[in-house]
């Protein structure tokens, strides 16, 4: 091979290098931007749509008074360690959310966590809001969202949300905070908002579990497939989980299954709780 | 040469182009299609799948493993070129 040949395939081999390079780059950057900016138009949209519901703020009146106390824990420095609840008129701006997109059809909060967003379904497609964010946008880490399987009035016997375990942080990663017993122990309640009520779970247990897809694998209308999930809710198969003892389920139970992935493997992390309140919001 | 590197730019623009996060979509301005007389029906698409939707924060392993090989063949074809041309 002569020398001039030589060197024109080594020039034209670290063009091809670089372009690489720089696709593989810029695809990164790209995709971090991406996650971002979806991150930003959350916080957006808590602040616009939902302002009493802001990520790591607690309401003056949000102190969740339980019956039994049971949900105080003592922190070390002794102080009680009172987990808040949001305030049953806390005004989430459904009307203005729905002009955006009328797929919005409910909020869940979770005290304590990321978890503050608005939940949809979309009637074309069950999975649209896997890669799409809550104004319609392409996003990586999509939205919180349920399928057409369920009512979107929390009415039936296992509501299934589901929700990315992003690496930020976002969207439904916190829900791994449940793993952690003690935060496990200190935090009992979900909530969801409706535009007209507030529906409190109480979280039954946390745990790892199959890639089964849960609704269309069981047929809840069966009670002794509900009772086997029952069981299954009370006593996981799983060594990466948390059970609360003394939680009491029956066939009018309604569940609440908050879907995210594993950080690793093809398993998913299930948050199961059970409605215990049902409130009309003013 | 020359037209070695012209084409080695289309194919960029063309791999770039696939990839929907590079990709420009422009609306043309004139209408190019008739339009639709009647209303389009949406065909839902339920998940009929046995698996849960992937949930996942997403692998960047393939990116990493493109960036770390592009920069040793650049590397190895960097030290080859200064090699050639000391023979020079």
């Amino acid at each position: 091979m002569s020398k001039e040949k030589k060197k024109t395939i080594l020039i034209i081999s670290i063009i091809v290098c670089a372009a690489i390079f720089l696709f593989a780059v810029g695809r990164l950057v790209i995709e971090q931007l991406g996650i971002n900016l979806t991150g930003s138009t959350y916080n957006d949209t808590i602040e616009s749509y939902a302002p009493d519901l802001t990520v790591g703020t607690t309401s003056e009146n949000g102190v969740y008074v339980d019956e039994d106390e049971t949900n105080a824990t003592s922190s070390s420095n002794g102080k009680s360690n009172v987990v808040p609840a949001p305030p049953v008129d806390s005004k989430v701006d459904f009307k203005g959310l729905r002009e955006q997109n009328p797929d919005v059809y409910s909020w869940i909060y979770i005290p304590d966590t990321n978890i503050s967003l608005p939940v949809l379904q979309s009637s074309e497609d069950d999975n649209y809001y896997l890669d799409h964010d809550v104004y319609k946008n392409y996003s990586f880490p999509g939205a919180i969202y349920s399928q057409s399987m369920n009512k979107k009035d929390y009415s039936d016997r296992v509501t299934v949300l589901y929700g990315h375990n992003m690496r930020n942080g976002s969207m439904f990663a916190n829900l791994h905070m449940f793993g952690d017993e003690s935060f496990f122990n200190s935090h009992r309640y979900i909530y969801i908002y409706t535009p007209d009520r507030l529906l409190t779970y109480e979280v039954v247990s946390a745990h790892a579990y199959d890639d089964k897809h849960i609704l269309n694998s069981y047929d809840f209308k069966k009670d002794d497939v509900f009772q086997k999930w029952l069981d299954l809710a009370q006593n996981p198969h799983s060594l990466y989980s948390n059970v609360r003892s003394g939680v009491k389920l029956d066939m009018n139970s309604k569940m609440l299954v908050l879907s995210t992935c594993l950080s690793s493997g093809d398993g998913r992390f299930l948050v199961q709780g059970v409605l215990i309140k049902d409130e009309k919001t003013k | 040469m020359k037209k070695f590197i012209t084409a080695l730019i289309a194919v960029m623009i063309m791999a770039f182009s696939t990839v929907s996060a590079f990709a420009v979509s422009v609306d043309s301005p004139i209408a190019t299609t008739e339009p639709e007389t009647q209303a389009t029906t949406i065909v839902p698409k339920p998940d009929d799948g046995n698996k849960s939707p992937k949930t996942g924060s997403g692998s960047d392993v393939i990116t990493y493993l493109l960036i770390a090989a592009s920069v040793i063949g650049c590397g190895v074809a960097s030290v080859a070129l200064v090699k050639t041309a000391k023979k020079n």
